[in-house]
C-alpha cells in the first residue's frame, strides 16, 4: 500500500519540524511538502499532489480557513485536517462547515495525530475528543448549515439551487419567469443571510446540504 | 317773582322794607283796597266792611293813587291778610286765596281758625299775632301744610295797624320761602364740598400775592412746607421768595412767567421746608386779574415731586445698568416679536453674526439660522407658546460672511400685562466647546483604537509566537518520548504537562486580551464563544441569536460591538442577579443592531448615564465605543424590569 502523502501547512518552521518528526516516526505516512501559508499550500498541492493537508489556521497573508475553502473548491478530493492552536468549538464548526475532514488542536496532536489521519483517510470525520465532548461533530456542523438554510425563503432556496447548478442570472430569471433584477435582489438577500458571498461557497454549501448532486 | 331794585340787598331785607312801606302806606290807603277788592270780586257782599273806608278815601283825596296801590297788593306774590282783634279776616289778597284754594267770601269775615287748622292757630298764629296786637312787629318762620301744595316753609310778618292810637288790626304778610331755603341748602352743600376738596386735597392749594405772601393755603400745602396748619404757614411765611425758594432767582423766573403768560404749568422749583429740608415742588398756577388787567393775586396748586423724581432717577439708573449688561454681555441677546422679527439685539449679536444692528432689526430669524436647524427653531418657538418654559437647543448661525457658527440658544416668552408679546433669548457661540468635544471624541476614539491594537498585538504575540514555540517544544518532547528509553519517560511526561500548562495560560491570556475569533471568524462566532464562556463562569444562561450570518462588516465595528456586549454582560453578572441573558445581532437597513438583554433587577438608566459610579463609567465606555464607530447606544431599563442595551451602528458610513 502506498504511504499517505501529507502536506504540512504552518507558518512556524519549528512546529512544522516537530510535526514532521512525529509523522516520520509513523509507518505509512509520508510528508511530501511544507508550506508557510495558504497561498504556498495551494501552489504546492498542484505539484506534490498530496492525499492530505495538515492545515494551520492563523497564518499571514492567507489564513487556514480561507485556504480550506480554496482547497475544497479546487481540489475537492484532497482531505484536510485542521491542526491549530485554537481550541474554541467555533473554530472546529467553522472548519467542518468549510469542508475539513478533521479538527485537532496542536496541543493534542502528539497523541491524536495518527488516529486523526487514519480516521480521515478511512473516509470519516475526526474531531478531537475534547471538542467532540463539547458537542462538535460533522452532524452539528450540518445542523448549523441546515439552520442557515431554514432562514431562506422558498424562493431564495430555489435560486440558491439554480446558482449551485451553475445557472446564470439570466437563465434563472427565465426559468423562474422573473426579471434578472429580481433574481439579483434575491441573490443579494440570500448571500446576506447565509454570509456566503462567492459562487463557490454557495455551491459547496448547496452540496453539503445535499441540495445539488455532485456529478 | 318778588323783585327789589337794590339787587345787592338780600331778599329778606328787601322783604322787610317792602313790608314796612306797606305798613306805612296802609295808614293812608287801607279802606280803598277793600272796595277795589269788592270790585274785582263782583257781586260780592260788602256789608262786613261797614266802617271807615269811605272816609279814608275821602281823606286821601287821591282815588287814582289808591287804586294803583290796590293793584300792587293784588299782584304781590306775598300772601297778605288783615285780621281784627277777634281774629277775623278783614282782607285777603289773591295770593292768599289761591294758596288756600278758597274764595274771597269763604275767608273775609270768617275766623282765622275756620280757614286754618284750629291747632295750628292756637299754637302758632295766636301767640304771635297777640304780640302784634300788643304793638310789636313780629317776624317768624313756620312750616304749614297746605291742602294743595303740602308742606311749605313760610316767612311770616305781622304788622300792627294803628288807628286812633289803638291797635285794632294786624296786617299779615306771608312769604313762601321753601324754594329759597332749598337753594340755600344746595349752595351750602356745594360750598362744603369745595371746602372739603380744598381741605383734604393731596396737592397744596394756595392763593398768594405777587409780593410773596399767602392769602390762603390748604393743609396739604402747609404740610408740604413743614407747617402744622395753614394758619401757621400764612402767619410765618411772609416772604415766599426768601423763605421758600432754595434759589430766589427761580422765584423771579416764576413771576416773569406769570406776568408774561398769566399762567405756569409744571413749574419746578426747589423749596425749603420749615425744617430746612429741600424738596422739589411742581407748581401749576394762574394770575387772577381785575377788569383793568391788574394782577390781584396768584392761585394754584403745588405738588411735592421729590420722591417721584428720585424714583425716576433710580429707574433711569437701573435701566442704564441693564442696558450696559445687555450691551456688554458676551452672549448675543435678542428679542423678536410673535411674527419672528427681531426688535432688539445687542453688540454681541453684531459680533456673532457680523451684521450691523440695523441689518438685524426687523428681519425674520430664519435669515440667521442655518436651514437644517430651522425646523427645530420653529418647533421650539411653538413649544414655548404651548408651555411657558425656557427652551434650550443647539443650532447654527449663518454669519454675514457666509460662515456658520454652532450656537446654543436659550429663549423664553416675554409678556406684557399677561399677553405674550414676543420671545427673548440668548445665543452662545459654542464653537470652542464643539471643537473641544470633537477633540475629546477623537482622543477617546484613538485611545480605544490604540488599546485594541496593542491588545491584539500582545494577544497574537502570546498565542502565535510563544504558543507556537511551546507547541514545538511539546512536539519535540513527544518525539523524544517515542524514541527514548523507559527511564526518561516520566521526566518527559512531566515536562510535557508543564508545557501544556504554559500553553493553557498563554491561550487564556491571549483570549482575555482579544479573542482571535473576532478577527478570524467574525463577530457572531466571537459572541457565541464569549457567551458560552460567560454562561459557564457567571451562571447566567446566555444565548446568541442572529437573523443571518453577519460577516464582511468593518473590523472596528465588530470590535466595538464585541466590547460593548462584553461590558454589558459583565454589568449583568455584577449587578443584575439575572438568570438568563440574550445577545442578538441583526443587520437591517444598512445598520448593524446588537442587543444585549437580561432578566435581572434592572436599573435606572438615566441615573446610571448621568452618575459617576463605576457602573456609569461602564455605560459611558459603551457609549464612547459606539460613538467612535458612528453609532449610538440606547439603554432601556427600569428597576425590576431587566436591562436592555441596544447598539445601532450604520454600516455604510464607515
Amino acid at each position: 500500500m502506498n504511504p499517505t502523502r501529507i502536506l504540512l501547512v504552518d507558518d512556524h518552521a519549528l512546529v512544522r519540524a516537530g510535526i514532521r518528526a512525529l509523522i516520520t516516526m509513523i509507518d505509512g505516512f509520508e510528508v511530501v511538502g511544507e508550506a508557510g501559508n495558504g497561498a504556498e499550500a495551494l501552489a504546492l498541492i498542484e505539484t506534490v499532489n498530496p492525499d492530505l493537508v495538515l492545515l494551520d489556521i492563523t497564518m499571514p497573508s492567507m489564513n487556514g480557513l480561507t485556504a480550506l475553502n480554496e482547497i475544497k473548491t479546487r481540489f475537492p478530493n484532497v482531505r484536510v485536517i485542521i491542526l491549530t492552536m485554537h481550541e474554541a468549538r467555533e473554530y472546529a464548526i467553522q472548519a467542518l462547515r468549510g469542508g475539513a475532514a478533521g479538527f485537532s488542536p496542536k496541543r493534542a496532536a502528539s497523541n491524536e495525530l495518527q488516529q486523526a489521519i487514519e480516521t480521515v483517510m478511512a473516509g470519516k470525520t475526526y474531531v478531537s475528543p475534547e471538542l467532540a465532548h463539547d458537542g462538535v461533530s460533522a452532524e452539528q456542523a450540518a445542523a448549523y448549515d441546515q439552520e442557515l438554510l431554514n432562514k431562506l425563503t422558498p424562493r431564495q432556496r430555489e435560486i440558491l439551487i439554480l446558482i449551485a447548478e451553475g445557472k446564470s442570472m439570466k437563465e434563472i430569471g427565465r426559468s423562474l419567469n422573473i426579471s434578472v433584477k429580481t433574481v439579483e435582489s434575491h441573490r443579494a438577500q440570500l448571500t446576506e443571510r447565509l454570509g456566503i458571498h462567492d459562487v463557490a461557497g454557495l455551491v459547496r454549501f448547496a452540496i453539503r446540504l445535499g441540495l445539488v448532486r455532485v456529478e | 317773582m318778588f323783585r327789589t331794585p337794590a339787587s345787592q340787598l338780600s331778599s329778606d331785607e328787601a322783604f322787610s322794607r317792602q313790608s314796612s312801606s306797606l305798613v306805612y302806606n296802609r295808614g293812608h290807603g287801607r279802606p280803598d283796597m277793600s272796595r277795589s277788592l269788592k270790585q274785582t270780586n263782583s257781586g260780592m257782599n260788602s256789608a262786613s266792611f261797614s266802617d271807615a273806608p269811605v272816609d279814608l278815601i275821602a281823606r286821601a283825596g287821591d282815588d287814582e293813587k289808591l287804586r294803583e296801590y290796590e293793584r300792587v297788593v293784588e299782584e304781590l306774590e306775598e300772601m297778605i291778610v288783615v285780621v281784627d282783634r277777634d281774629y277775623r279776616y278783614l282782607l285777603a289778597n289773591r295770593a292768599y286765596l289761591e294758596s288756600h284754594k278758597v274764595k274771597y267770601e269763604e275767608v273775609v269775615g270768617r275766623f282765622v281758625w275756620e280757614v286754618l287748622d284750629r291747632e295750628y292757630f292756637d299754637q302758632v298764629v295766636k301767640p304771635n299775632i297777640d304780640r302784634a296786637f300788643a304793638g310789636q312787629s313780629v317776624k317768624y318762620e313756620t312750616d304749614y301744610r297746605y291742602s294743595t301744595q303740602g308742606w311749605r316753609r313760610l316767612l311770616v310778618l305781622y304788622s300792627p295797624i294803628e288807628h286812633d292810637g289803638r291797635i285794632e288790626r294786624v296786617a299779615c304778610v306771608l312769604r313762601d320761602i321753601t324754594e329759597r331755603k332749598r337753594a340755600n341748602e344746595a349752595l351750602r352743600l356745594a360750598e362744603q364740598k369745595y371746602r372739603d376738596i380744598f381741605e383734604n386735597a393731596g396737592e397744596g392749594i394756595f392763593q398768594s400775592t405777587r409780593e410773596g405772601q399767602f392769602i390762603a393755603a390748604n393743609p396739604a400745602l402747609a404740610r408740604m412746607c413743614g407747617y402744622d396748619s395753614p394758619e401757621g404757614l400764612i402767619t410765618n411765611c411772609t416772604d415766599i421768595q426768601r423763605q421758600l425758594y432754595a434759589d430766589p432767582r427761580v422765584r423771579e423766573e416764576y413771576l416773569r412767567a406769570m406776568e408774561t403768560h398769566g399762567t405756569v404749568r409744571g413749574f419746578e422749583a426747589e423749596m425749603f421746608r420749615s425744617d430746612g429740608q429741600k424738596r422739589l415742588v411742581s407748581v401749576n398756577a394762574r394770575a387772577v386779574r381785575d377788569e383793568s388787567g391788574r394782577t390781584l393775586y396768584y392761585e394754584g396748586t403745588a405738588l411735592d415731586i421729590t420722591e417721584r423724581k428720585n424714583a425716576e432717577a433710580a429707574l433711569r439708573e437701573s435701566e442704564e445698568r441693564y442696558r450696559e449688561l445687555f450691551e456688554n454681555s458676551k452672549d448675543a441677546i435678542y428679542m423678536h416679536d410673535l411674527s419672528g422679527r427681531y426688535v432688539s439685539a445687542n453688540r454681541a449679536a453684531e459680533e456673532l453674526t457680523g451684521y450691523q444692528r440695523a441689518e438685524i432689526l426687523g428681519k425674520h430669524y430664519s435669515n440667521f439660522i442655518s436651514p437644517r436647524y430651522l425646523r427645530e427653531a420653529r418647533e421650539n418657538f411653538c413649544r414655548k407658546i404651548d408651555l411657558p418654559i425656557e427652551t434650550i437647543y443647539e443650532a447654527e448661525v449663518v454669519c454675514k460672511n457666509g460662515t456658520r457658527k454652532p450656537v446654543e440658544v436659550s429663549s423664553r416668552m416675554i409678556y406684557k400685562e399677561g399677553q405674550v408679546i414676543g420671545v427673548q433669548g440668548t445665543v452662545r457661540d459654542i464653537s470652542e466647546r464643539k471643537r473641544a468635544e470633537d477633540v475629546l471624541k477623537t482622543y477617546s476614539r484613538r485611545l480605544l483604537e490604540a488599546q485594541e491594537v496593542e491588545r491584539q498585538k500582545i494577544a497574537r504575540e502570546l498565542h502565535d509566537e510563544i504558543g507556537q514555540v511551546l507547541t514545538a517544544v511539546r512536539l519535540n518532547l513527544q518525539s523524544i518520548k517515542i524514541s527514548a528509553n523507559g527511564n526518561a519517560e516520566s521526566r518527559i511526561d512531566e515536562s510535557m504537562s508543564i508545557v501544556d500548562q504554559a500553553l493553557r495560560q498563554v491561550r487564556e491570556l491571549s483570549l482575555e486580551l482579544r479573542p482571535s475569533l473576532l478577527d478570524e471568524l467574525g463577530l457572531v462566532a466571537a459572541l457565541r464563544w464569549y457567551s458560552a464562556r460567560y454562561s459557564l463562569r457567571s451562571g447566567i444562561e446566555t444565548s446568541v441569536t442572529c437573523e443571518s450570518e453577519i460577516n464582511r462588516i468593518p473590523h472596528e465595528v465588530s470590535t466595538a460591538c464585541f466590547r460593548i456586549a462584553q461590558e454589558a454582560l459583565t454589568n449583568s453578572a455584577r449587578h443584575s442577579k439575572a438568570t438568563k441573558a440574550n445577545v442578538s445581532v441583526e443587520r437591517r437597513n444598512g445598520e448593524l443592531r446588537l442587543t444585549i438583554q437580561d432578566n435581572g433587577v434592572g436599573f435606572d438608566a438615566g441615573l446610571f448615564l448621568n452618575g459617576m459610579g463605576s457602573s456609569a463609567l461602564g455605560l459611558r465606555g459603551m457609549q464612547e465605543r459606539a460613538l467612535a464607530v458612528g453609532g449610538h447606544i440606547l439603554i432601556n431599563s427600569d428597576v425590576g424590569k431587566g436591562a436592555e442595551v441596544k447598539v445601532i451602528v450604520p454600516l455604510k458610513k464607515i
